[in-house]
């Protein structure tokens, strides 16, 4: 993960923490349940998402609201929940459109990222994994002009 | 060890679903079926005492799929009886794939689920 990156997940302002808290207080309820969990969380052997993973959730949900608003929209509240593999993932359905993202981080490296962007039409589905620090331009862009 | 069984297009398998799975909607989301080696475990229903699966820890939902259905998506249910679980199964895929859409998969398999949020809603497995 680059430095700057790491940075920003360090001194994410408790003013933009309290922010989420105010924009999805839901969603922050669940993250802070998910930073409970314990190994084999699902009973199937899953791993539970590292502190800094939960923290990185915080910084990449802040971020999207920021984008969305820049383009004078809302961020809708996504639906939040860990993988079998210690990752987040941030899913939203709108107009039957699916949108995911899913990452982990260990030891201040990203370990996983992916995202797929299904439309109704099946044949469309775009899935891949990603590093962290290209995150944010074709796919975000195209995320934010759905909503 | 366990003797595997031969699995029909009939039968149906359960997976367990915790909170963590379920939308606020009470819909199930697509990390249902996240797994540590893409290859969800399952029970086969006709093999398992439902009392056992909802006696366990935090288990709020079963979700309840056709093993024809998932057959249809390209992946498969071998039976994998383990010393604890003679009902395990795992889903996988029929055909090695360089790239698999786990994603997409998960999605899949969401979309041909049953929730039963109660033991006794469950419809009795058809034995063979």
């Amino acid at each position: 993960m680059p430095n700057t990156q790491r940075l920003l997940i360090q001194v994410l302002e408790l003013k933009e923490r309290q922010q989420l808290e105010d924009s999805y207080p839901r969603l922050v309820r669940a993250l802070e349940n998910i930073r409970q969990l314990k190994p084999n969380w699902d009973s199937y052997g899953g791993d539970p998402p590292s502190n800094e993973t939960v923290d990185y959730a915080y910084l990449l949900i802040s971020q999207l609201q920021k984008a969305a608003k820049d383009r004078g929209l809302g961020l809708p509240e996504p639906e939040i929940g860990p993988g079998a593999k210690g990752t987040i993932q941030l899913e939203w359905d709108i107009d039957q459109k699916a949108f995911e993202l899913e990452f982990s981080i260990l030891n201040n490296q990203p370990r996983y990222f992916s995202l797929v962007c299904p439309s109704e039409d099946d044949s469309t589905w775009d899935e891949d994994s990603f590093s962290l620090d290209v995150v944010g331009h074709r796919h975000i862009n195209l995320f934010l002009s759905w909503i | 060890m366990e003797q595997s069984i031969e699995i029909l297009d009939s039968d149906f398998v359960l997976r367990r679903i915790y909170e963590e799975h379920i939308k606020n909607d009470g819909s199930l989301k697509s990390n249902s079926f996240s797994d540590r080696n893409d290859t969800p475990s399952c029970h086969l229903q006709r093999l398992v005492a439902i009392q056992t699966i909802w006696g366990m820890d935090g288990v709020v939902c079963l979700a309840r799929l056709r093993v024809g259905s998932i057959r249809e998506l390209g992946l498969d249910v071998v039976h994998d009886p383990t010393p604890e679980d003679t009902s395990h199964c795992l889903i996988v895929k029929k055909h090695s794939c360089k790239n698999p859409r786990e994603k997409k998969i998960r999605r899949q398999l969401v979309s041909i689920s049953e929730k039963y949020y109660e033991a006794n809603s469950i419809p009795e497995a058809a034995t063979s």
